[in-house]
């Protein structure tokens, strides 16, 4: 089989180019290559440069254990890949992470979106007081203290 | 591919689309995603963690009480329903679910307070409504209803809800003493009501009322609804599309029966003739259950003979019969039935003091019986009731 590659071009006029593979494990790119948007350059018009670098970071990993074990992964692989996904996670910021969120949403890539969905639940909201949820997330508290008072109020719990 | 339908495709990088925008945090990545992505992150999470997110802020509070959370868990839980036991001794109470398929998975529990003292109805679409007593009360003056409360539970997350107490029902200028609380589920307008009537037995008297009252949750109050036909429940409901199916007595003193309706949309109750020489005995013993898709009438039984009176139409009063004999597993138990699963099979449960725990899936194309244990279930846990197609959600209750 013959390799084509593929031409990603970012919001900011980055030019990425990568093999079909790659660019295939969104779900998206291949409507944009029917519609024949452009002939050899896919224009990403919702994707800045260093975060198409990272979703490409992330296709060329995933798409090289897919293709290596016919595309039953050994289990070590995928015990490799996990390391590796949240090793990915882990070196990045929050502007980084929500943009790549949304990254993987618009391009639908479906394992890059629940990645990043469960390392925000997991490392953002999970386990931590509403305080400390607001605070993570920088959110602004717009109950008054009454308010909240009152709302915690009326409802009993039995368990936490 | 887990995902609830997306309204609009998100376009952009990071950007501001929240009502609050102009005070926005620049830093509060969070909240200037698109509302349907919030959801996929809250969804993420364990359970129980979700519903306390209402205090993060108001627009998180709408999202943690909005039909698209609990959808995208209902859509995601009712391919795998669960067999949910209400928990009862005199040290713990509270809920213990499982596959009901297949008991050995997705053993979950949570416990709530010992005080006061909990009786469940039949759950719907992830919630259960039930009654709360004092304990000391209880054993004073058997639950006199001045302190007999409705609560709504969440046995998902434990959150539970007491209602506030409505006005008094009167039979035949008389008070009863406690109360019958049955929950449904709206679909169309995505409500939950409690239909609450008077409880037929009052030392051993059956009142029968033509005044009834609901209670919405979200609209606070108590509403009086009026039946022509005075009855009061006999049985356990269902609820069923927006319909809450209950069987009933109409008489007071020769415990005469009926199937009622109560339409949760257009509040009506209909009434529909049980088949002829068909009566409801004992309180509770008999009960109604899911057949396939459609609503069945059932005795418990000691022999092990069933007869599942499947409602054909409730309008014409049309009855099916199918007699099950259930192939006896454990000595001669009043086994109750419970209704079908997916796999088609039907499900029987032992009385509540069955230890260990076990519920038996009877094939009715091999005429088979399967006992299953409930491992998770011991001694210590008296399983009070178990209930069919329980579905996890993270919904918090407000009145």
């Amino acid at each position: 089989m013959s390799k084509k590659n593929i031409v990603l071009k970012s919001s900011n006029g980055i030019i990425f180019e990568v093999e079909e593979a790659v660019a295939l494990q969104s779900e998206t790119i291949p409507y944009m290559i029917e519609d024949d948007c452009a002939n050899d350059t896919i224009p990403l018009a919702n994707v800045t440069g260093d975060i198409l670098a990272l979703v490409i970071e992330y296709c060329k990993k995933h798409v090289v254990v897919a293709d290596g074990d016919g595309g039953g992964s050994s289990s070590s692989s995928q015990e490799d890949l996990k390391n590796w996904d949240a090793q990915f996670m882990n070196d990045l910021d929050q502007s980084k992470i929500f943009n790549l969120l949304l990254a993987a949403d618009f391009l639908n890539i479906k394992t890059l979106f629940d990645l990043t969905c469960q390392f925000v639940a997991d490392t953002m909201i999970k386990g931590k007081s509403v305080e400390e949820v607001r605070r993570t997330l920088n959110i602004e508290k717009d109950y008054t203290s009454e308010e909240e008072a009152k709302a915690r109020q009326e409802n009993e719990w039995a368990f936490k | 591919m887990r995902r609830f339908k997306r309204k609009k495709k998100t376009i952009g990088i990071i950007r501001d689309d929240s009502e609050t925008g102009d005070e926005l945090n620049k830093n509060d990545y969070i909240s200037s995603l698109p509302l349907d992505l919030i959801i996929e992150i809250i969804a993420k999470l364990p359970l129980k963690s979700i519903p306390e997110l209402v205090f993060v802020s108001k627009r998180w509070s709408a999202i943690v009480r909005g039909k698209d959370l609990t959808d995208s868990f209902i859509s995601r839980s009712s391919s795998r329903p669960s067999l949910l036991l209400t928990l009862g001794n005199h040290f713990i109470r509270g809920f213990h679910w499982c596959s009901q398929e297949d008991p050995s998975c997705g053993n979950r529990r949570t416990l709530i307070p010992r005080d006061p003292m909990f009786y469940f109805f039949t759950p719907v679409r992830g919630l259960i409504c039930g009654e709360a007593r004092s304990d000391d009360l209880w054993i004073l003056d058997l639950a006199r209803y001045d302190y007999v409360s409705p609560v709504v539970c969440n046995p998902s997350t434990g959150q539970f809800l007491t209602l506030p107490r409505g006005p008094r029902l009167r039979t035949n200028g008389r008070c009863p003493d406690t109360l019958t609380s049955f929950l449904g589920y709206d679909p169309v307008n995505d409500v939950y009501t409690v239909l609450c009537m008077t409880t037929p037995y009052d030392y051993g008297q059956v009142f029968v009322s033509q005044e009834h009252q609901v209670f919405t949750l979200g609209r606070k109050t108590w509403r009086r609804v009026r039946c022509k036909q005075p009855h009061c429940p006999a049985t356990d409901s269902l609820c069923r599309d927006g319909v809450i199916y209950y069987g009933a007595w109409y008489d007071s003193h020769e415990e005469r029966s009926l199937l009622m309706s109560f339409d949760l949309r257009s509040q009506d109750f209909g009434v529909t003739e049980l088949p002829p020489g068909v009566n409801i005995l004992h309180f509770r013993h008999t009960a109604l259950v899911k057949y396939h898709e459609t609503v069945a009438l059932v005795d418990r039984s000691r022999t092990g003979d069933f007869d599942l009176w499947v409602l054909k139409d409730a309008k014409k009063h049309k009855w099916s019969k199918i007699s099950v004999l259930l192939p006896l597993v454990e000595g001669n138990d009043a086994f109750k039935c419970k209704g079908t699963i997916s796999t088609g099979e039907l499900i029987f449960a032992p009385p509540w003091n069955a230890m260990p725990y076990f519920i038996l899936y009877y094939d009715p194309k091999e005429k088979s019986v399967r006992r299953v244990d409930i491992k998770a279930i011991r001694t210590l846990f008296g399983p009070t009731e178990c209930h069919l197609d329980h579905v996890e959600i993270p919904l918090f209750i407000s009145r």
